[in-house]
């Protein structure tokens, strides 16, 4: 059975290696927000240039100053979820096909029912920190329910 | 839909892992198919009664609620 739309599974470790220090970093500038910035990343035009699209806020190409750690924050961890969510396992079939699809559906499941009660529940500040987090817990879900499996599976009857 | 698979290892004594080899899935999926949690494809139904040289139905039976 082929499956397209997957990277190659030596991406999975990438997905891993990226996902982990980056999943760290971005607990960190969630918990300490402004003061959790990396002065490397750090820009500045020097005068506030008036844009190519200039029609208020901020956007990349009006920006006078900023620091971009959460920028980089976020990309290594957007990519070190795909790169692990969709990556082949190293034998690929129908049944891992299966599972990825029905873990999918698991995990945007979990994640609608708790962005619902943190609709009801939360609010103010902390409405809109849960909000960050529901970027990546989809695929987050998705991935411990298909890891876990796969886990589950391999380590039963392993003697038989 | 019930399966014999787990007697047809033991007669012909191969292991969950050889087996997976033989028709080219995960061992995880011949565990799945043979405690019933996952039904395979009809190409993996043909694979897997070639290799016990048997017919399909031989190996997987329907029950009343299927």
């Amino acid at each position: 059975m082929e499956t397209k739309l997957l990277f190659p599974s030596r991406f999975k470790k990438i997905g891993w290696l990226l996902l982990i220090p980056f999943t760290l970093l971005g607990i960190m500038k969630l918990f300490y927000s402004d003061s959790f910035e990396f002065d490397f990343l750090d820009y500045d035009s020097g005068n506030p240039v008036k844009g190519f699209f200039n029609k208020g806020g901020d956007t990349l190409f009006n920006l006078s100053s900023n620091n971009f750690t959460d920028e980089i924050i976020s990309i290594g961890l957007i990519l070190g979820l795909i790169f692990t969510a969709f990556s082949k396992e190293k034998i690929e079939d129908e049944w891992t096909a299966k599972l990825r699809l029905d873990s999918l559906m698991w995990g945007v499941y979990v994640n609608t029912i708790l962005l619902l009660l943190s609709v009801v529940f939360l609010y103010g500040e902390l409405f809109w920190q849960v909000m960050i987090l529901n970027l990546f817990t989809t695929l987050i879900f998705f991935i411990i329910r298909f890891n876990f499996i796969l886990w589950k599976e391999n380590n039963t009857d392993k003697a038989s | 839909m019930k399966n014999n698979l787990k007697i047809e290892r033991a007669i012909k004594n191969i292991t969950q892992a050889d087996l997976a080899d033989l028709v080219k899935v995960s061992r995880q999926n011949i565990n799945a198919v043979e405690t019933g949690k996952y039904v395979p494809s009809t190409v993996l139904a043909l694979k897997i009664a070639q290799v016990f040289g048997k017919k399909v139905e031989d190996i997987f039976i329907l029950e009343e609620t299927d």
